[in-house]
This record gives C-alpha cells, sequence and structure tokens, in this order.
C-alpha cells in the first residue's frame, strides 16, 4: 500500500486548517511542504508508505492537547510518531490524516536519583535516559537495539523489549506514570508516586497499545541501580539445536540470566562483517549469556552457565576480559539488523515467539522451511525468552522473490503460533500483523479490546487502521481463527 | 448481601458464561468472589442478586516448568499453588499477607494483594502473563498466552488487575514462576522511621539485592519498632549478603543481628499478621516516594496521638508503601484515616481503606481525591459493563 501523491482531502485539511494549528503550535511546528511529508512517510517498516496530509512538531503537552482537540473537532485522524524505528508500521501515517511527531519533546523534567526516578518528555531517547542516569549510578532497564535512536515515548506505545528483559522485563515494568493526551484533547495522569495503583491498570493498558489510545506527553520511569557485577560469555555450538538445549537447561538449572541471546551462522557472519565483535565464523551458533548482580551470587550464576554450555557440546566458550570487549559484543549483537545488508539486499524480519523449550524443534522447522522455499533465513535473537527474529533474505531485483519471502514470514510467525507462542514479542502489531490477529485472537477476543479501544477512542481518530483486522485490509471477517493448540489437548478452555 | 441473594460456584467457565448470560437476561446484580480476605478492599460492594464464587474453578490447569509458567483456576488458593509448584522447585513469587487466610489467584490480581518480597519479584502485575476473563454478559476473552514476552494486543489482565471485580470475573490465570531459592537469610534491626528510611534507600544504592526491606510498628507501649532485610538465593550468597547488610546498618548507627531461620519466620509472620488488624480496626493503606516514608509516619502518629487512637503500621519502606491499622472510638479512626489521607495526598501519593468496622464505614469515604483518569475509568467500566451490574459500589465516589 502506498500512496506517494496528496489526496483531495489531504490537500483541504492542509489549506483549511493549517492556520488553526499555526495559532496552536506555531509557524515551525506546522509541515505542510509535500517534499518534507514524505519524510515522515513511513516507519522503519519501510515496505509500508503514505503520506500524510500535515506533520505537526509540538513542544509541550499543552500544545499536543490543543493539537488533538482541534484533530477531534474536525474529525481528521492522527497518528503519534517518536523517531519512526517501529518495525511494524505502527507510526505509518493515514492519508488525509496528521502526523504528530514527539521529538521536539526532549526535555527532562526532573531526576530523582534517591527514589530511582526520572521524568522526561517522550522524545528523549532510550539511551539517553541511561546516560542522564548514569551520574548517578543508575540505568533504564529495557535496552531495544534500536535504543541509541528510539524514543521512549515510542518504547512505552510498543512495550518494547530488549536484550535484559529476561531478568528485568519490558517497558511495562519500568513506567511509573504518564502524562496522556487522549483522543478528544483532554490530559489526564496515570500511574504516580504511589506504587500500588488503585483501581483497573489504565497504565498497564496504555502501555503497548500502540498508539491507539492517545499521545503519551510525559513519561516517568523507575531506574535501576547498576548491578554490583556484570559477567558475560559467549559460546560456540555446533548445531542451533545445541544451543537452543543449553537454553532450556539453563534457566531448569535455576539461573535467570539477565540475557541470553543467539545468532546463528548467517547473522554471526553477517555482524562480523559489519562490526568485527570477533564472534567465530565458523560457529554454527553462538550464544551471548550475560548474568549479572550481586557478586558471590553472580559468580554462582556464572559458573553453572559455562558450565551448562560445556555439558551441551560447546565448541569454544570466550569470555570478555575487559569491559570494552563486552562492550564490543553487545555492539556486533545490536547491530544485527543493520548488518543484515552486507549478506543480503532486502530482507524481512519477524518477531514471533515460541516456548523456549521448543526452541530446537521449532528452529530445525524453520530451517526446512526456508530449504523448501528456496530462500535463506538468518536468526538473531532473544533465546532466553523465546522471542525470535527471523530475517528472510531475498533479493526484490529477482522477480516473485519478495512474495516469496514474505509467505514465508508469514509461515514462521503462523509455526510460533501453532506451538503456543505469539505473533509478536516486541515489534508489535502495527499495520502489518493487523491480519494474523486472527490467528491469534478469537473474534469476541478482538471486540472487547475493540470496546476497551472505544473507551478511549469513540470516534476512532487516534491511529486507525492499525492492530485490528479489518476487511479491507484481511478480507472476509471473521477470519481463520484455529483453536489454541493447548486448548485442542484440553490443557486450556475457551469457555 | 441480600436474604435473596442467590450463590452460584460454576465448576468451569463454560458453567460460569451460562450462569452470567442468565443473569443478563433480567438485569441481575453480580458479585465475584474467592477466598474472601479482601471483600473489604475499597468501596464496600452493594447487596447484589447473585454470588459468583471460584471456589469451584481451583485446578491446576497446567504447568510447564522449563518455561516456568503455569495456568490455574482463579480459584486456587495460593498456598496450594505453592505447594504443587515446590515439587518442582518452583514457586509463584508473591508472599502476601493474605495467603495463610485461603487468598486465592483471581483475587490477588484483582486486588493486586502482595507482600514483602515485591520489592523484587514485583505483583501479579508482573507475575500474571495472560487470563481468561468473562464479561457480564457471559462473553469470554483471553489476554496474554504461555509466553512470557508478547505484545499482541492490548493488555486485558492490566486492566483487571486491581479492578476489584467491577469488569468482570477472572476465570483462568497463566502465570510466570520463579526458582525457589535455595537459602534465604533474614537480618534484623531496631529503627526509627527516619532511621529505617534512610537504611532503605542505603540498601537499594548496595548492590546487595534484598528480596523485601520491611519496617514494622507495632502499636504496643513495649514494642520497638524493628527493620526486617530478607535476602534469597544460594547459601553462600545469603551468608555474604547478609554480612554486607549487617555491616551497612552498623555503619547507619544500628544494631542488626542474623536471624534463625525459625525466629525469621516467625518475624515474618508477624509482619503479616500485622498488616491485616482486627474486627474493630480500620486498615489504611498508603503510598509515596520512598523519601517520603519518616515523614508520612510521622503524620500518622502525630494524628492518632491527637485523636486517643492506637496506630500500627507495616511498611515496605523501600516501596513507600505504609499498611496502617488503626484501632480506637470509630469517630477518632475515621478522622485519623481521613486526615492522614490528606497528608499522603499532599506529598503526591494516594491511599485505599482496606478494612473498617460498620460504625467508621459511614463516616469514611474508601478512597480520596478521584483520580484526572476517573472519566475514562468510567468509559471503559460502561464498556465492559454497560448496564453497571459488577460489584455495583466498589469504586463509589470514583466510578
Ligand atoms: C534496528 C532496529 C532494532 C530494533 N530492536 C528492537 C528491540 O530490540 N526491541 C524492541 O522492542 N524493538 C526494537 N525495534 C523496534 C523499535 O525501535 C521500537 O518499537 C521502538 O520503541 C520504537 O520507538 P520510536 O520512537 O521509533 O517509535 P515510532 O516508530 O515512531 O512509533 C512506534 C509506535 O509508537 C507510537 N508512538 C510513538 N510515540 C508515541 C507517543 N509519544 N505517544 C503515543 N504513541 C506513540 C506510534 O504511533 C507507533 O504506533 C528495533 C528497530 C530497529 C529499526
Amino acid at each position: 500500500m502506498s500512496v506517494t501523491t496528496l489526496t483531495q482531502r489531504s490537500q483541504q485539511i492542509a489549506s483549511t486548517l493549517r492556520s488553526q494549528f499555526v495559532t496552536a503550535i506555531g509557524e515551525s511546528g506546522v509541515i505542510t511542504d509535500p517534499g518534507e511529508l514524505r519524510t515522515y512517510e513511513c516507519d522503519g517498516l519501510t515496505g509500508y508508505r503514505t503520506t500524510p496530509a500535515m506533520v505537526l512538531l509540538p513542544r509541550s503537552t499543552q500544545q499536543v492537547a490543543a493539537a488533538v482537540k482541534l484533530c477531534a473537532e474536525h474529525g481528521v485522524p492522527f497518528v503519534a510518531r517518536g523517531a519512526g524505528t517501529g518495525l511494524s508500521g505502527g507510526a505509518l501515517p493515514v492519508s488525509d490524516g496528521i502526523v504528530i511527531g514527539l521529538s521536539r519533546m526532549r526535555e527532562v523534567i526532573g531526576i530523582d536519583p534517591d527514589n530511582a526516578r526520572m521524568t522526561v518528555q517522550p522524545g528523549v531517547t532510550n539511551a539517553g535516559i541511561s546516560v542522564l542516569a548514569s551520574p548517578h549510578g543508575l540505568y533504564f532497564a529495557p535496552d531495544p537495539s534500536s535504543q541509541i535512536v528510539c524514543t521512549v515515548g515510542g518504547n512505552v506505545a510498543e512495550n518494547s523489549g530488549g536484550a535484559h528483559c529476561l531478568k528485568y522485563g519490558f517497558t511495562s515494568n519500568h513506567v511509573l506514570g504518564v502524562t496522556f493526551v487522549t483522543p478528544d484533547g483532554s490530559i489526564v495522569h496515570l500511574g504516580g508516586d504511589n506504587r500500588d495503583s488503585i483501581g483497573p491498570d489504565l497504565l498497564g493498558v496504555i502501555v503497548g497499545s500502540e498508539g491507539t489510545m492517545g499521545i503519551v506527553t510525559e513519561v516517568t520511569v523507575r531506574l535501576l541501580h547498576r548491578p554490583e557485577s556484570v559477567r558475560t560469555l559467549v559460546a560456540d555450538f555446533a548445531s542451533v539445536e545445541e544451543a537452543g538445549h543449553a537454553v532450556g537447561d539453563l534457566v531448569a538449572a535455576g539461573v535467570i540470566p539477565a540475557a541470553v541471546e543467539m545468532l546463528d551462522n548467517l547473522a554471526i557472519e553477517a555482524c562480523e562483517e559489519a562490526t568485527g565483535a570477533g564472534f567465530s565464523r565458523d560457529a554454527a551458533a553462538a550464544l551471548i549469556v550475560e548474568v549479572d548482580g550481586f557478586d558471590t551470587e553472580c559468580e554462582a550464576d556464572f559458573d553453572t552457565a559455562r558450565r551448562v554450555c560445556e555439558s551441551n557440546g560447546s565448541t569454544q566458550i570466550r569470555i570478555p576480559t575487559s569491559d570494552s570487549e563486552r562492550a564490543l559484543i553487545w555492539k556486533g549483537r545490536k547491530a544485527a539488523f543493520a548488518a543484515m545488508g552486507r549478506i543480503s539486499p532486502d530482507y524481512f524480519v519477524q518477531d514471533g515467539v515460541i516456548p523456549r523449550s521448543k526452541l530446537g524443534p521449532v528452529l530445525t522447522q524453520m530451517d526446512e522451511m526456508a530449504r523448501e522455499a528456496g530462500l535463506r533465513v538468518a536468526n538473531v535473537f532473544h533465546a532466553g525468552d523465546g522471542n525470535l527474529h527471523p530475517l528472510v533474505l531475498y533479493d526484490a531485483r529477482h522477480e516473485g522473490e519478495a512474495d516469496k519471502a514474505e509467505h514465508l514470514a508469514t509461515a514462521i510467525v503462523e509455526l510460533c503460533v501453532r506451538t503456543g507462542g505469539s505473533i509478536s514479542g516486541e515489534h508489535g502489531i502495527g499495520a502489518d500483523k493487523a491480519c494474523s490477529m486472527m490467528k491469534m485472537f478469537t473474534p469476541d477476543d478482538l471486540a472487547v479490546m475493540k470496546r476497551v479501544r472505544d473507551a478511549f477512542d469513540p470516534d476512532g481518530i487516534c491511529n486507525p487502521g492499525k492492530i485490528f483486522p479489518t476487511p479491507r485490509l484481511c478480507g472476509e471477517l471473521p477470519g481463520p481463527y484455529r483453536p489454541h493448540p493447548l486448548e485442542t489437548a484440553g490443557v486450556i478452555g475457551r469457555g | 448481601m441480600s436474604d435473596t441473594t442467590q450463590r452460584v460456584a460454576p465448576s468451569d467457565l463454560e458453567e460460569a458464561s451460562r450462569v452470567l448470560r442468565d443473569s443478563a437476561s433480567d438485569g441481575r446484580t453480580l458479585l465475584f468472589g474467592g477466598g474472601g480476605t479482601k471483600a473489604q478492599w475499597g468501596g464496600i460492594a452493594d447487596p447484589t442478586d447473585v454470588q459468583i464464587s471460584t471456589e469451584r474453578l481451583h485446578a491446576l490447569i497446567s504447568h510447564h516448568p522449563g518455561e516456568m509458567t503455569a495456568a490455574v483456576g482463579a480459584g486456587m488458593p495460593l498456598q496450594t499453588l505453592q505447594t504443587q509448584l515446590a515439587e518442582q522447585g518452583q514457586w509463584l513469587a508473591l508472599d502476601p499477607a493474605t495467603e495463610r487466610h485461603s487468598a486465592t489467584i483471581g483475587g490477588l490480581l484483582a486486588t493486586g494483594d502482595a507482600g514483602p518480597r515485591r520489592l523484587r519479584f514485583g505483583t501479579m502485575r508482573d507475575l500474571a502473563i495472560g487470563a481468561t476473563l468473562l464479561l457480564a454478559d457471559g462473553t469470554t476473552v483471553h489476554s496474554g498466552s504461555h509466553v512470557i514476552k508478547n505484545v499482541a494486543g492490548y493488555d486485558l489482565t492490566k486492566l483487571f488487575y486491581g479492578s476489584l471485580g467491577s469488569l468482570g470475573l477472572i476465570g483462568e490465570v497463566i502465570l510466570r514462576l520463579h526458582p525457589l531459592p535455595a537459602s534465604s537469610a533474614t537480618v534484623v534491626a531496631g529503627a526509627t522511621a527516619p532511621q529505617a528510611t534512610v537504611a532503605a534507600l542505603e540498601l537499594s544504592r548496595s548492590g546487595v539485592e534484598p528480596t523485601a526491606v520491611e519496617w514494622l510498628d507495632p502499636a504496643g507501649p513495649d514494642d520497638d519498632p524493628t527493620l526486617l532485610v530478607r535476602l534469597d538465593g544460594r547459601a553462600h550468597g545469603t551468608a555474604a549478603g547478609s554480612a554486607r547488610v549487617a555491616k551497612l546498618l552498623t555503619d547507619q548507627g544500628l544494631s542488626p543481628h542474623l536471624l534463625d531461620q525459625d525466629e525469621a519466620d516467625r518475624r515474618w509472620a508477624a509482619v503479616a499478621e500485622a498488616a491485616t488488624g482486627g474486627p474493630d480496626d480500620s486498615v489504611v493503606r498508603g503510598g509515596a516516594l520512598p523519601d517520603r516514608s519518616a515523614q508520612l509516619v510521622e503524620s500518622l502518629h502525630t494524628l492518632a496521638d491527637e485523636h486517643g487512637v492506637s496506630a500500627a503500621v507495616a511498611s515496605s519502606i523501600g516501596l513507600g508503601l505504609h499498611t496502617a491499622v488503626l484501632r480506637g472510638p470509630a469517630k477518632a479512626q475515621a478522622d485519623v484515616a481521613r486526615q492522614w489521607r490528606h497528608s499522603v495526598e499532599a506529598v503526591g501519593g494516594s491511599c485505599s481503606l482496606r478494612s473498617r468496622p460498620a460504625a467508621v464505614a459511614d463516616q469514611l469515604a474508601p478512597f480520596g481525591t478521584p483520580p484526572s483518569t476517573a472519566a475514562l475509568l468510567r468509559a471503559v467500566k460502561l464498556q465492559l459493563d454497560p448496564f453497571e451490574r459488577c460489584a455495583p459500589g466498589r469504586f463509589r465516589g470514583w466510578y
């Protein structure tokens, strides 16, 4: 779906409403020039593009509220946007709609080291928070690989994760409060100083709602004290199955590692090309295992981790001897997506989750599916929590290959759901996976989610067309829902 | 509960859904209940036509030790679940005071009840990764799954966290589990509220990572307030950790000592007991930023003294959470609770009532100033329960 020329309605919005938006947020915050608008036509999922009618760049909660109120009055849909690194088309504009970019809202409102919290505007980057917290020995735990650029507002919207979520949880576990502009332009505060929130946890629902309930204009995050010790190892394996098995054994041994990441051979190759982080190019798979915490406990966990890797046939274990060597390993891991360009001109990233005990068999099956399709699939992912990131590699210049790759990517996600997992672990549903929602949820499940959405946004003007499957997008509804495997097995029921 | 209340205990979710559907046909009002340990939390619901008990929805539906997840019926008592999970060396990392009084998993999710070790493991908000929920009209909804990492769709499990039965019935819950610690150690020291507040902040910076830091101030004239610090982990880890904790507390001018296992169990039971209160007491829960703890405890004691009320306090002091148990004349209890709520709100915190004798109930609202989200809460309520049949009165004054 790609709309590159402005529709009549778009032009009309731009011409009739421009002056009102200028009054609300100032001339410099209103963009209507078609060339400039194109900068905002997609997020990290570049296959989907839509040029918005207008882009607004407010600087304060009040300006956001004023802009949203105007949208509500005129029935104009709007889409919030942080850094645009989302991988599910969540910030994809609506044609005839407005993009509200939060990139100019980058102020730090307050740091409270004693209570280990910080309040910032939503345009502050994820890594920026940890940089500001670091003089106090504190940091912000969620660490998406995109952390240098992605915004905390985007993290809240996507409930973003990262390598260290296995032990420390996701964004939702680290957001204590938000200031929020609802789709009618009201300003509300959720969460706050009392760690026992009273009443239904609306904050918990807003985190991860992908910008479909309103716009976050301030975020109070919980900061953690840097752990006393951190130990990291990279273990090579002769097969992905062995590496997968080691992950299961590690957890069974009662260790909750800070992070367990897996790279398969293709991913290792790409990372090495891009960063030279020192992964063994001949290994079939590598595990990065990190444990942290109180000194004595951390050492014991590290010994266990090493033993588990060895007993699962690890061919080589590398233990970084300096902080810089450890940082390089993580730099290599976090550059993995970007590095794929070194080995393939195009790729699709998936984000399915599987029960971690099924890592070995699922990876084997994915390998077979790839071979059948005649395509390569690289894997670099959060193994500890079963969150796969298969990268289906293809070359768009070869006719039909993109289609083939897309089919394979979809088949892989469906495989994840069949194992009892999820279609998305951290990238969100957005525009991209809305149709796959029917694979995971019943029409009733979706209808109730829709009712919750209606409570926030009765007119459907806030990031419409995302998360929920629509007939226009997905064909006939209700869709091809199949019972959950646990349900078929009589393990869970559907009432 | 009125005389005409119909009591139902469905044995599976299909039956529960059918009961709800039937009740919808003539608009009967509904109250959901588990172990009944927290029926007094928040507002007391008006008498309803139907009471649905989860007591027969008590199954351990599945336990996947390798995934460290389990699915249970909402009526599963926490204590029973812990016994079953312990066979596999796992536990639900939750230690609420109500555990010994038959608290159920559904009730724990609906109330957000948690104990001292929430400092490390969080609450049901962090531990419930999925749920099956039944709306007033019988619609059955699923949220989350057995995988811990999952962002597909809205997190309806969290929506029901703290909902006190006002949005619908929690039927089943999927839980994230933790390995049972091999060893635990508890260090105790006499400490005033200001000393405990400073010590808790120091402990959070220390790198030792305690699982609980609680402060207990019994109301009795002979009982001194104490700080309890708990470590869970491997034997040599908790030994090394408790030595470090003792040193840190000594440096703060306190006189800590390590408790033996029996004494530690006894002290933790006393903490749980202290937070519960008796039938004639009002129990108020207040929370604010951790560094406000000393100030809020002092303001509570000042008010209690002024009104001739005895006030015992159990605080998760590292998190700024305080449970105050007030004993004395009804009017005085209500006055202290109300005025203390003002003090807590004045520093940015909030309070809710967890229990009160009937004589206090008439004089004291369950919650303080409505939040800015009251209209949103009401909109959500009307979307899920349009005829307002679930737990009427539970959020009186708010929505
Ligand atoms: C190379 C690469 C690596 C990545 N690695 C990870 C990873 O490890 N883990 C992970 O979880 N994600 C990862 N991502 C995905 C992405 O970075 C995250 O989803 C991130 O949180 C998006 O932030 P953003 O500021 O770019 O948001 P955008 O892409 O601009 O927006 C994302 C969504 O949030 C909404 N939104 C943005 N700001 C607000 C706001 N203030 N209020 C309300 N809604 C808002 C938008 O409407 C949209 O739906 C990666 C992406 C890339 C490109």
